[in-house]
């Protein structure tokens, strides 16, 4: 399987802080990949300097086989962006976006944009401006893939939707990856989002992407470890693969990432009454994973592909 | 794809143009002291182009023209987060600016030349004033009108180009406006145009050089 992007130590700083730390990554060709991190954690702005918006430092990247740096207009007409906040021109109806956007695409596909504003039911007489941040998203996607891209990137686009609206728009996200099959990389700090979509994650913390893998793999490999003691709990646990610990009355709470032999005799060496090992679902498990010190979280290198890709981090 | 560029230009600066065109009206029931509105003189005072207000008109009206355009065309973009939308599109972005600059020059010179042109043909027409007239006389005029380019384009510029703090942001525009009043006061009329024209090249190769590098 080819790789629709393909991103090598890329970097970028503002105002001499790190905001983007020297990331790799691949997104293979037909994937869906979440890109997750807190707020400033750096994912609009990897995602800015892959549309060229943004200039990196220093580093390079491919999206559909073509540097980014000297994108043709040819390789454009097949990738569709949303941008944050889904900015589009106010003053313009959809119908006079649709039209203003139609100009720039060879091949646009009339009869998904009607079908998608049938769904959503929006008018074209609309204007943009009087349109809920819901609409304006919905609007957004009808003009983004009605070129039939091949390559989606989507900078946080259920951002400021109430729960129905983001449901609704991510289930019209799914149908159309279904039906064409496209790579979509989209970032999000909404973990169900990422849940029902991504085929595969990725997390930035403090510009550093931390995780790269499939999204059960990191589901799977989180884990909470609760430590009962009689006394007074250790003040510090020398866990392999511990990502924060937490003392509780006569508790202490570990999350680990895996919970391999090794880690279980590290744990055991800590000599606790009980030991109680709780799986946690993709949100407490991004939760604990992000929650943890910036410097010391464990990267995930499950896979082959996924080992290659943390080595290649710059703060590995 | 030009021919929607240019479109959504114009509409986007139809509210100024229309401004500009109220503007035009304004001044020139000042120069021909036909009173429009209630403080405006209704006698004249001086010959048509001579010793008249034309050329500071004309800094008015370009001045506010040349700003407003820039400005509408760059950072109302930067600051409503467009850019991300129209920079996206399958078309280079020295196509997307230079269509934006054509507009925004087009704009400027026709509306310029407007109040030149109907002053022109006020002062023609038998019966305004007692005294002959040559076209000659309208020369200061243009002379003004030609230098206005770089005052437009130094806004533009300004409006693109990254600055660390507002002062040093304005310094194309304040640039732009030394490149006009110095062309607008060369003794010819060939002189004033190659100094405007060869300001504006500047100008225009470093808005290119900055919409290229900057980020959005």
């Amino acid at each position: 399987m080819t790789d629709a992007i393909v991103t090598n130590r890329l970097t970028k700083h503002y105002h001499g802080r790190r905001v983007v730390d020297s990331l790799s990554l691949k997104v293979p060709a037909g994937s869906v990949y979440g890109l997750l991190g807190r707020n400033g954690a750096g994912k609009s702005t990897a995602i800015k300097i892959l549309m060229g918006m943004v200039r990196p430092d220093s580093g390079a990247a491919t999206l559909l086989g073509e540097d980014i740096a000297a994108i043709d207009t040819a390789t454009r007409q097949r990738i569709a962006y949303l941008a944050e906040g889904h900015p589009l021109y106010g003053w313009m109806t959809i119908g006079q976006a649709v039209d203003f956007t139609r100009a720039f695409y060879p091949r646009w596909n009339d009869t998904l944009v009607d079908q998608i504003l049938d769904h959503f039911e929006l008018s074209r007489k609309q204007k943009f401006r009087r349109l809920s941040r819901g609409q304006q998203a919905q609007v957004s996607l009808a003009l983004a893939v009605a070129p039939d891209p091949e390559l989606l990137v989507l900078d946080d686009p259920t951002l400021g939707m109430d729960t129905v609206v983001r449901r609704d728009f991510l289930e019209s996200l799914i149908q159309i990856i279904q039906r064409q099959g496209r790579t979509i990389l989209f970032s999000s700090h909404i973990l169900g989002d990422v849940e029902r979509v991504a085929d595969r994650i990725g997390i930035m913390i403090g510009g550093v992407l931390r995780v790269d893998c499939r999204t059960e793999t990191f589901r799977e490999s989180v884990r909470k470890i609760v430590l009962e003691f009689v006394g007074t709990p250790p003040e510090s646990a020398d866990v392999p693969g511990l990502v924060s610990a937490r003392q509780i009355r006569n508790t202490l709470e570990l999350v680990l990432v895996g919970y391999d032999d090794a880690q279980r005799e590290a744990v055991e060496r800590l000599r606790p009454q009980s030991i109680e090992v709780l799986d946690l679902n993709l949100e407490d498990a991004f939760i604990e994973y992000t929650r943890g010190s910036r410097r010391s979280l464990p990267l995930f290198a499950t896979e082959l592909d996924d080992a290659e890709s943390a080595r290649n981090q710059g703060a590995a | 794809m030009q021919k929607a560029l240019v479109i959504k230009e114009l509409r986007e600066s139809a509210g100024i143009v229309i401004l500009a065109v109220f503007g035009v009206a304004y001044l020139l029931a000042e120069l021909t002291a036909t009173p429009i509105m209630p403080w405006q003189n209704s006698y004249l005072y001086t010959y048509p182009f001579v010793w008249d207000s034309t050329q500071t008109y004309l800094w008015y009206l370009g001045g506010a023209l040349g700003l407003a355009l820039g400005f509408r065309q760059t950072a109302w973009e930067l600051s409503h987060g467009t850019y991300f939308f129209l920079l996206h599109r399958p078309i280079s972005r020295r196509a997307v600016f230079g269509v934006k600059l054509l507009v925004g020059l087009t704009l400027l010179m026709l509306i310029t030349a407007l109040l030149i042109a109907l002053f022109t043909w006020w002062s023609t027409t038998p019966g305004h004033f007692d005294a002959p007239f040559f076209l000659s006389m309208t020369v200061p005029a243009w002379r003004t009108w030609v230098a206005l380019p770089p005052l437009y384009l130094g806004a533009f510029l300004a409006g693109i180009r990254p600055g660390r703090w507002f002062g040093s942001r304005l310094v194309p525009l304040v640039a732009g406006f030394l490149a006009a009043v110095a062309a607008s006061n060369m003794p010819w009329f060939w002189l004033s145009a190659a100094l405007s024209i060869a300001a504006s090249t500047l100008l225009v190769v470093a808005i290119f050089y900055y919409v290229q590098v900057r980020d959005y």
